[in-house]
């Protein structure tokens, strides 16, 4: 049955709520971009300008100051495709991952789902520190210097494990039922029937792997000491901290653009992703509702 | 439910994405692992603070090549941004790993290390007059400053005797309204007040997060204590918070008996704190001294928003102010320094380095860990190190001063900071260029009685993180006049007595009382 | 909308019984095959290994929270000192405050940013024009990816300015004869800023969940109700808000037992070491980093993250255990 089915186009009344829904979300996306809005135009904004407030709605005196430093940093070509890897072989392992043990707690066979979601969920409450962590990847994995001692320790979010397993578990067993009495067996029922239901909650997870990967910066800080393979983020951060300490050395520079400079960064850092997210979204938001058919 | 209609199609799809990315991915994995992060006899691993300086690849290429001539080793520097250094630096010591040489400090986690036996101790390689280069260069005072139970554990890297957290000011404001060469406390008060009462759109005084700790007690002196501007004769001790809490006897020296006691029992403290407070219920300081951090504080300066902040005599302060010329029309800076006697102050110093190179107990290469400190130690290749390649980089004004000509910049106070072999930058202003050789000669201080002190806080560890707790929750405030002095006072100190003030205080005199006995023996 | 159901929701017209969760639940049971249980490991195994390895391997070292922590004997290396590491904490006569502000702003944090996600889902489902819907549900996203630094530079902007003389708000206040504000050293109003921040950061990056579980309500549901008459808000109401039940209860359990981590990513980035707002914003995870900065000591840290641990373990099985006695199905796995 398709929505294009039953066109009763009996009321063409405007729903009360629909409105109050468009004005409210439209209330609360500006209350989400006034700021943003903030960071890029601060981030063109001249320093003189950004030190009376430390902000600004509009770029009053025009300056590409801080984007000249961040584009001039000689790793920056490097940074950008660490980061493009990282993110992108993290995000299909972890999805990989995820999935299946998301799908095995969300079958609710006696025991095998128990287990695996205990053995899941544990991780969430217990860590067991820095020190250990640490040596494992550099002492027993050897990972240091390798995209991997970024991956591999961020592969699974068991949080995520459960976020997938409960739309799982939405899914009506009638249809997994009929796709085993055609005799699929489990591995096929999965592939074949879920995982294509799961498109919106594949997306969705997928895309926070993709912003972890991305966003992430104290792993690779902690494995990663070869330059050439520091990841955008990791790069960044130490293009803040180091700020005053450079000019320091200096003779004659003009005084570091502070502020704009770690609003430049912002938007750099987020530009990528945010490409990459109308892809996810085509999943996740209903493509057509009932709403847009029906009055 | 629409049923999936091309669900093995779109799957295949999808596992051949997969696949292909898993093949690319294990061809850059094996690529990434091939270069192995340890050291080895040829290879020398140390830990930087900071950026990866611009250019680094080719002047590191440089200096390995003469280093490889010159001692048969090269090195690999290994930098991490100056947020990240102190928790990753003890995160390596404490894993056990086998890097061989990192920047240690107090700030950092020197005392700690020293205490539990993680350093190499070096009187052997000092001993032997082997290492010629670093024995002239770096001063027996300075090393003296890092014994512990009789051995030597670092090399200082300095470019002074001992750095002064003095501040800089505006001159061109100073001249403005008529308070010419600010000198001693008054005239310093005097001038913030004039700009407060002129400069509407200024702040007079500029605080950040970090320094507010050298605001009271002096070390030897603190920055808004008049008292100590006076007679800045005591180096307070910090015992592990980052202020210097506790007071020492003055007499200690002598009498070889420490009584410490905590710093609002010393002379002139609670006055510099009400102080403090009026400066901040004035608008003297920004109010928002406990949520900035120094990069902003300086840029506001630099921006011409601040008439004032911290400026250390470490050579430095032109080029890390000197920007506010640019900005603002017609300004110029002065460095000032808390001494009401001027250059004929003697203030105490401890003549511990801000700055040292330590060897990791670990390394496998202390010998190498020396070499390089030697190596260092001669001028061309000091040169090297600090500046870059010479005509490329930077270009050398006479025999001690230099001008950049890339934006290559390498934290030489981690490695390669010598008196005598530091250039300064030219343009230097005259307050600091005074200043700065003022605070070169050893001569122009007297030595603290507690030059070599580390505090083991191990006895008494659980009292030292509540203290530092407290101190962060109702101290800082208080260094920051945030909070009325009456009853922020009183609640600092019984959130310290809380946390056991008396048995630090104790521990604090029997491990400061062995010391003096230990010093007056070796004498 | 914390209701926590099993039933199928009352629609005006008895709801068709394709309520997934219905059937779902226990149908199946006992008549798995042994090959599909193969199936079952063999999909299992890749997160298996990296919990094995990633997650429970490195457990050993949490032996550190009873260790008199050194740094050259390291965390396997050091001498036991029973719960002395525990003591730094619970004797500092600021556990009790910090406990309660670490659990009040969670629940702060967690009840805000449920409801505006919720909320935000619902709503943006019911908008009509496709690209503007795309484009809104864009931007409560992203917020998310805007730093805490940053955040917090922003907000002393906005409620400070710059030196702490001013800010937006204040001169705002102004406009309305209202008295300045000096924010940062107010702290009982800090709960609600930074629930407000929260709110901003996470609304629109946990509604995409809910906007996931959205699509698979069967479109049946609605066009039943649709018949009877229903407004979309009785849908909004009676519908999909039941139906996002079971992905609501996920979220909270899973939040549940992690009440006790202090949000330090974004708590420290903007309250800092600013004590004069301690007293309402000191959760557990600030309070340890300022207290072990200087000293470093993993060995308490390890204790106090144990702490953390245990006690959201005990939460967990405690909610568990009283929404059964309810008769409620709060099963997250």
């Amino acid at each position: 049955m398709t929505l294009t089915d039953t066109p009763p186009r009996r009321r063409r009344t405007v729903e009360p709520f629909a409105v109050a829904s468009l004005v409210v979300v439209s209330g609360f996306a500006l209350f989400c971009l006034l700021p943003i809005w903030m960071v890029i135009a601060s981030s063109f904004t001249d320093e003189s300008r950004l030190v009376r407030s430390g902000y600004s709605f509009f770029p009053t005196k025009f300056s590409l100051a801080s984007y000249r430093s961040i584009f001039t940093e000689s790793a920056i070509r490097d940074a950008y495709v660490s980061s493009l890897f990282i993110t992108v072989v993290g995000t299909a392992v972890a999805l990989t991952a995820t999935t299946g043990m998301a799908w095995v707690i969300s079958r609710r066979v006696p025991r095998i789902s128990a287990f695996f979601g205990t053995l899941t969920y544990l991780p969430m409450l217990f860590v067991g520190g820095l020190v250990p962590f640490y040596i494992l990847v550099t002492q027993y994995l050897h990972l240091e210097n390798t995209y991997w001692a970024v991956i591999l320790p961020m592969a699974v979010s068991p949080f995520l494990v459960f976020i997938e397993a409960a739309f799982f578990r939405q899914i009506p067993e009638e249809i997994l039922e009929s796709a085993r009495m055609d005799g699929a067996g489990e591995l096929r029922t999965f592939v074949r029937i879920v995982l294509p239901l799961s498109k919106p909650i594949l997306a969705v997870v997928g895309l926070f792997y993709a912003t972890a990967f991305w966003n992430e910066w104290f792993i690779p800080l902690l494995f990663i000491t070869d330059e050439h393979k520091f990841p955008l983020q990791l790069l960044l951060q130490n293009l803040i901290g180091n700020v005053n300490a450079a000019q320091a050395l200096q003779t004659g520079s003009a005084a570091a653009p502070v502020y704009q400079l770690r609003m430049a960064l912002t938007v750099v850092t987020v530009g990528p992703i945010l490409l990459a997210y109308p892809f996810a979204q085509r999943y996740f938001v209903r493509g057509l509702t009932l709403g847009a058919t029906k009055g | 439910m629409p049923r999936p209609t091309m669900p093995r199609r779109a799957f295949l799809r999808s596992s051949a994405a997969l696949t292909a990315l898993g093949t690319a991915s294990a061809v850059f994995g094996l690529d990434a692992c091939s270069s192995g992060s340890g050291s080895s006899a040829d290879r020398l691993v140390m830990l930087l603070p900071g950026d990866i300086p611009v250019g680094w690849d080719a002047i590191r290429g440089a200096v390995n090549d003469r280093l490889k001539a010159d001692l048969g080793f090269t090195i690999d520097a290994q930098f991490i941004s100056w947020t990240n250094y102190s928790n990753q630096e003890l995160l390596k010591f404490t894993s056990g790993e086998r890097f061989d040489q990192a920047l240690e400090a107090r700030w950092l986690h020197l005392d700690q290390l020293l205490s539990s036996g993680s350093l190499r101790p070096m009187d052997g390689y000092f001993a032997d007059k082997a290492h010629p280069h670093l024995d002239a260069t770096v001063s027996a005072k300075a090393r003296a400053s890092v014994t512990y139970k009789g051995h030597q554990y670092a090399v200082p890297q300095v470019n002074y005797a001992s750095a002064i957290t003095g501040m800089v000011i505006r001159q061109d404001l100073a001249e403005k309204y008529g308070i010419g060469s600010v000198e001693t406390y008054e005239d310093f008060e005097r001038y913030l007040y004039a700009v407060k009462q002129h400069d509407r759109g200024l702040i007079p005084f500029g605080l950040d997060n970090g320094y507010v700790n050298n605001t009271v007690t002096p070390q030897p002196t603190g920055l808004f204590n008049a008292h100590s501007w006076e007679d800045p004769s005591q180096f307070f001790q910090a015992a592990g918070s980052n202020a210097g809490i506790f007071a020492m006897d003055p007499r200690a020296g002598t009498t070889g008996s420490s009584r410490p006691r905590p710093f609002w029992e010393a002379p002139g403290v609670v006055e510099t704190l009400h102080r403090i407070r009026k400066y901040n219920q004035d608008g003297i300081l920004n109010k928002d001294v406990l949520n900035a951090d120094v990069s902003s504080v300086r840029g506001l300066f630099g921006q011409g928003r601040y008439a004032a902040t911290v400026g250390n005599t470490d050579g430095l302060t032109t080029t890390t102010f000197g920007a506010v010329a640019s900005a603002v029309h017609g300004a110029a800076i002065a460095q000032v320094v808390p001494f009401a006697k001027g250059t004929a102050a003697r203030p105490a110093a401890t003549f511990q380095a801000s700055n040292n190179v330590v060897i990791n107990k670990n390394s496998a290469h202390a010998d190498m860990v020396m070499k390089l400190q030697d190596w260092v130690s001669v001028k061309e290749n000091h040169d090297l190190v600090s500046y870059g390649i010479e005509g490329k980089d930077w270009k050398a004004h006479g025999d001690s001063e230099f001008e950049t000509l890339s934006k290559y910049v390498f934290p030489g106070f981690a490695l390669c900071w010598r008196i005598s072999l530091e250039r300064t930058p030219v343009g230097m202003v005259d307050s600091e260029r005074t200043w700065f050789g003022w605070a070169k000669d050893y001569g122009h201080f007297t030595t603290d009685p507690f030059t070599s002190f580390y505090f083991d806080q191990t006895p008494v560890k659980t009292n030292i993180s509540q203290l530092a707790s407290a101190y962060n929750q109702y101290g800082k405030p208080l260094f920051a006049g945030t909070v009325d002095v009456a009853s922020g006072l009183s609640k600092l100190q019984s959130a310290f007595e809380h946390a056991g003030l008396d048995k630090v205080l104790d521990q604090l005199q029997t491990q400061a009382d062995a010391y003096l006995a230990a010093a007056k023996s070796a004498r | 909308m914390l209701r926590v159901t099993d039933r199928v929701p009352d629609t005006p017209s008895e709801a068709p019984p394709a309520s997934p969760r219905k059937t779902s639940r226990g149908a199946v049971r006992g008549r798995r095959r042994v090959h599909g249980r193969a199936a079952l490991l063999l999909l299992a195994l890749p997160a298996t290994a990296f919990f094995a390895v990633f997650s429970y391997a490195p457990l050993a070292g949490l032996a550190v929270a009873f260790k008199n922590f050194s740094i050259s004997d390291g965390v396997f290396g050091s001498p036991w000192n029973g719960l002395d590491n525990f003591r730094f904490f619970f004797d500092s006569g600021d556990a009790k405050r910090i406990l309660w502000n670490t659990l009040s702003l969670n629940v702060l944090f967690i009840a805000a940013t449920t409801v505006c996600a919720l909320g935000l889902a619902v709503m943006i489902n019911e908008i009509r024009f496709r690209y503007l819907r795309k484009f809104l549900q864009s931007s409560v996203f992203l917020p998310y990816f805007i730093s805490p630094v940053v955040v917090s530079i922003m907000l002393q902007g906005l409620l400070a300015g710059v030196g702490g003389q001013g800010g937006a708000v204040n001169k705002m206040l102004n406009i309305f004869a209202l008295p300045s504000v000096s924010w940062y050293s107010e702290p009982g109003a800090w709960p609600w800023i930074l629930t407000v921040v929260k709110v901003w950061q996470m609304s629109g990056y946990l509604s995409v969940i809910y906007l996931a579980a959205i699509t698979a309500i069967p479109v049946e549901v609605y066009e039943a109700a649709a018949i009877d008459g229903a407004s979309r808000w009785r849908m909004a109401l009676r519908i999909t808000v039941p139906l996002l039940a079971p992905t609501t209860v996920t979220l909270l359990m899973l939040s549940v037992g992690r009440i006790f981590y202090g949000d330090f990513g974004t708590i420290y980035a903007i309250i800092g070491d600013n004590g004069t707002l301690f007293s309402t914003t000191d959760v557990i995870d600030t309070y340890v980093f300022r207290s072990l900065r200087q000293n470093g000591d993993f060995g308490m840290t390890a204790a106090i993250g144990l702490f953390q641990s245990v006690v959201g373990l005990v939460f967990v099985l405690v909610t568990t255990f009283v929404a059964r006695r309810f008769g409620r199905d709060t099963r997250v796995f």
